[in-house]
């Protein structure tokens, strides 16, 4: 009671002393905020995406080489057969290869003064029934491709090429490369190796179509772990291979696995690294290796936000433990009086303590109001702004475990910022403290 | 009169200034850092040799994006001799080297080879062979003699912030595998960085297999070099850089041709084309005039000079000069509301002193600006106290952020500029926030002063 009286009597101090606290306990919070929505969001999508183990080509940052394919593993479509066949408690194994191809609509005249748009799009070939078990797809518009099988493999002759009839001509698009074609369902586009890097005219442009291939956009989607902006799309790998001259070697850049029970994990990481490490033919992830990278890429950011984080700390008991301290010798006789009523160092200790923490928690929850409101404006902020982050990742989450540690910072600040007025106070002498006063 | 005051309350006036100092220390140390890799940046591009540069300017999705036809595209290039000196195509990318000994000689593996280890099921723990010393390295493929002309003194050539220090050199200058559509003669000679060399016991001549999958080709080295390179992220993923032919990379990467129903197309994909312009051409022909030519010619091209590439730098480094700011500015706020908190207890200490001095006739005015200067004094000490701790600070920081990073450079700047500016933001600040306390001073009654009793 007597501690609400003192820091109400001085109202103007203790409402800027608290703003100061609130400030720093609200800067903590959005910052740590924000490596804690990295990981968590990261955490999230790839278990949306149902994916247990990943094969990649090399034993290099499986963060990298999921979003740039680097590597490739020859033999792709085998070596799936063999992790599958071998090994019960593996219930799929799907081969992916990733290629940028160039890809364009045909105009209605062509002409090169107003030349058609060229993008590079990101075209991931794969077999549709292999990815069943699999997640992390949102279909907008039309439909998954629809020939689950990839029939123009057959059995790695790729018979009659591009004039096959088992070659389905399907393709499935994310939303931006709809937007940026201006293209819809049942609409065709055109896929092309290369691009069009000579003087543009009416020929090179014509000759360009001639040398694509053309696709039936099957549906529209969106991919929750790629880049909100990213032009992607999806076709039958067979295809894929046969476009871009991976069909030598039955090329893929990854394999996505699934378990019957995820629990296996470890289990059957070790089986795969002893059976297809050794020949440096596939390097095995988990989920925690991948969030292990992206903890690697936080580094940097993490290392200068704690940096910042106790600075402001210091700052704000600093502000405490000087406005503490000017309050208690302003009350000095007071003490004196208690002192010498006979009250103990220690329950005098303890009401400078009290003070301190009822500032302290006066500004941790006006700071943590401004923390999450913060942090929300930043996420909301950041996203808008930076069409790359991809949708399910959250730039700012705030966690009970993240309130809990902002609570024992403002405890300890409370704690560190009365040590140096109860020290200051246990020394006075009440005899003198009277006399003199 | 307030030096006195200030004097007269050592404790709190110390914790002030102190308060303000690290505020301004934390503000300075990130300014100069920022504007040490901005000067580091804009001195990679101003020194360097290449006058334009061309990427490939389209919208694309996650991949990598690429320039097709290369070679024939910085010919074209070359053959204006009126206006381009030197054209050199070159392609970065990441490549697995193997280090060759007897026992993994052949590190091609078959489809058998693979069944045939499926076979092994439930016997891979006995399975034990000589596992090779393999990593990853970046890998810069060049034509020699082209790469040579923009090296910005003897020996040393600049790739963004990676520095080169050659000792040895290639023996083939040119570029003979992309002869007659990739058919011509390899050279198999490969540049390593010294870190490489150390980490896999390697010397001028030692054999090494660089690939992107299991089919390797086995390259000599000829030469070794030093790179600014010193851990960090890149340590973190990998081992080293290599220098090879350009064809030769394309080659590994299959990034040279594409066969697609027997029609073979030269893909002959680089990332980057750069161009030294010709210092002896009319003074009409702007660098700007020379890249506006190419990109009207293919809008497929972002073609930039310098003058764009320190735009862009610039547009870079406000939005981080920007954010070091807002970081900063907390900690800079939390200073001040201490100083005003200082402020308003010492007008509290004094209401009776201010009383009488108001009946005796000094003007409000007087007293406000009294207060004013007491407070902006004491953040003008605090921030100039924080000037040497900001200096060490940004020391610490930016060897912080270079050896995160993985280079040996220094990235702090501690210029008078950007001491000033720092100053001026705080003394803004700071008088802003010395007039609560003033305010409260300036409009107290002089009965009620007189008569106020704690």
């Amino acid at each position: 009671m007597n501690i609400l009286k003192n820091l109400r009597r001085r109202y103007g101090r203790t409402t800027l002393t608290v703003t100061g606290v609130a400030l720093a306990i609200a800067f903590s919070i959005i910052m740590l905020s924000v490596g804690e929505a990295i990981q968590q969001s990261s955490r999230n999508i790839i278990e949306e995406t149902n994916v247990d183990l990943l094969a990649e080509p090399v034993e290099f940052a499986p963060l990298i080489q999921e979003y740039i394919p680097i590597f490739k593993i020859n033999q792709g479509r085998t070596i799936a057969k063999a992790m599958v066949d071998n090994n019960s408690k593996i219930r799929a194994a799907s081969p992916w290869l990733i290629k940028s191809l160039y890809v364009s609509k045909y105009p209605e005249t062509i002409n090169a003064t107003e030349p058609p748009k060229i993008a590079l799009v990101t075209c991931k070939g794969t077999i549709p029934e292999k990815n069943i078990y699999f997640g992390g797809l949102d279909i907008k518009k039309g439909s998954q491709l629809p020939t689950k099988s990839d029939p123009f493999y057959a059995n790695g002759t790729y018979q009659d090429g591009l004039n096959s009839k088992n070659f389905t001509h399907e393709i499935l698009i994310s939303e931006p490369l709809a937007k940026l074609l201006d293209v819809s369902v049942g609409e065709l586009i055109y896929l092309n190796p290369i691009g069009i890097f000579e003087e543009y005219n009416n020929q090179s442009i014509l000759e360009w179509f001639e040398n694509a291939t053309w696709f039936n956009i099957t549906g529209i989607m969106v991919e929750k772990f790629e880049r909100q902006n990213a032009l992607n799309s999806h076709i039958h790998l067979s295809e894929l291979q046969y476009l871009t001259g991976e069909h030598k070697n039955d090329g893929i850049n990854k394999i996505y696995i699934s378990l019957h029970h995820s629990s296996d994990r470890d289990e059957v990481k070790h089986w795969l690294e002893n059976e297809f490490y050794y020949r440096n033919e596939t390097a095995i992830f988990t989920a925690e290796d991948i969030l292990k990278d992206i903890n690697q890429f936080m580094r940097l950011f993490e290392g200068f936000s704690s940096m910042v984080i106790i600075i402001t700390v210091l700052i704000a008991a600093l502000f405490i433990s000087t406005i503490l301290m000017i309050s208690t010798r302003e009350r000095t006789k007071e003490i004196g009086a208690l002192r010498a009523m006979g009250i103990s160092k220690f329950t005098i200790n303890i009401s400078i303590l009290k003070e301190s923490f009822v500032i302290c928690i006066l500004g941790l929850i006006i700071g943590s109001i401004i923390g999450m409101v913060g942090s929300l404006a930043l996420n909301h902020y950041i996203l808008s702004a930076f069409q790359y982050i991809p949708p399910g990742i959250k730039i700012t989450i705030i966690t009970p475990m993240l309130l809990i540690q902002v609570t024992i910072i403002t405890f300890l600040i409370a704690l560190l910022a009365s040590l140096a007025p109860s020290y200051w106070a246990s020394k006075l002498n009440p005899a003198d403290t009277i006399r003199n006063e | 009169m307030i030096i006195q005051n200030l004097l007269r309350r050592k404790g709190r006036t110390v914790m002030s200034i102190t308060a303000i100092a690290i505020s301004t220390a934390l503000l300075v140390s990130l300014l100069s850092v920022a504007e040490g890799i901005w000067q580091y940046s804009s001195q990679l591009i101003i020194s360097s040799r290449e006058d334009i540069i061309i990427r490939p300017n389209l919208p694309r999705g996650g991949g990598l994006q690429v320039i097709n036809n290369g070679h024939t595209l910085a010919d074209e290039l070359r053959s204006d001799t009126v206006n381009i000196s030197e054209v050199s195509p070159v392609y970065l990318w990441w490549l697995l080297i193997t280090t060759v000994n007897e026992q993994n000689m052949d590190t091609n593996f078959t489809p058998d080879d693979i069944l045939n280890n499926s076979l092994n099921i439930g016997n891979y723990n006995e399975v034990e062979l000589d596992l090779p010393s393999s990593g990853v390295v970046l890998s810069l493929g060049v034509i020699p003699e082209r790469m040579k002309k923009f090296f910005i003194d003897e020996d040393t050539y600049k790739l963004e912030i990676i520095e080169f220090k050659f000792d040895n050199w290639f023996e083939t200058p040119d570029d003979p595998h992309f002869k007659n559509n990739y058919t011509g003669p390899w050279t198999y000679e490969v540049l390593i960085d010294d870190h490489l060399a150390k980490k896999y016991n390697l010397q001028l001549g030692s054999k090494v297999n660089l690939s992107i999958d299991t089919n390797s080709v086995t390259f000599t080295v000829t030469g070794i070099f030093k790179t600014n390179l010193i851990g960090g992220y890149f340590e973190d993923y990998i081992d080293g850089i290599v220098l090879m032919h350009l064809s030769e990379m394309q080659s590994i990467l299959g990034e040279d041709l594409v066969t697609i129903e027997n029609r073979t197309i030269v893909t002959d994909n680089v990332d980057t084309i750069a161009i030294s312009l010709n210092p002896n051409r009319p003074k009409s022909n702007s660098a700007e005039d020379v890249a506006v030519g190419i990109q009207e010619k293919n809008p497929l091209l972002d073609v930039l000079t310098k003058e764009e590439q320190l735009e862009k730098l610039e547009e870079q480094n406000a939005m981080t000069n920007i954010f070091y700011t807002a970081i900063s500015i907390v900690a800079i706020i939390i200073g001040l509301l201490f100083v005003a908190c200082i402020m308003l207890i010492s007008v509290y200490e004094r209401i009776n002193e201010i009383g009488t001095l108001r009946a005796i006739g000094i003007a409000k005015l007087t007293i406000f600006r009294w207060v004013m200067t007491e407070s902006v004094l004491l953040i003008i000490l605090g921030v100039l106290v924080g000037f040497l701790p900001g200096y060490f600070g940004s020391k610490l920081l930016g060897e912080y952020i270079s050896n995160n990073i993985g280079i040996d450079q220094e990235l702090t700047a501690f210029s008078p500029g950007l001491l000033i500016s720092a100053f001026l933001g705080m003394l803004i600040l700071g008088t802003l926030i010395s007039l609560i306390p003033a305010i409260q001073a300036g409009k107290m009654k002089v009965a009620q002063a007189l008569s106020f009793v704690r």
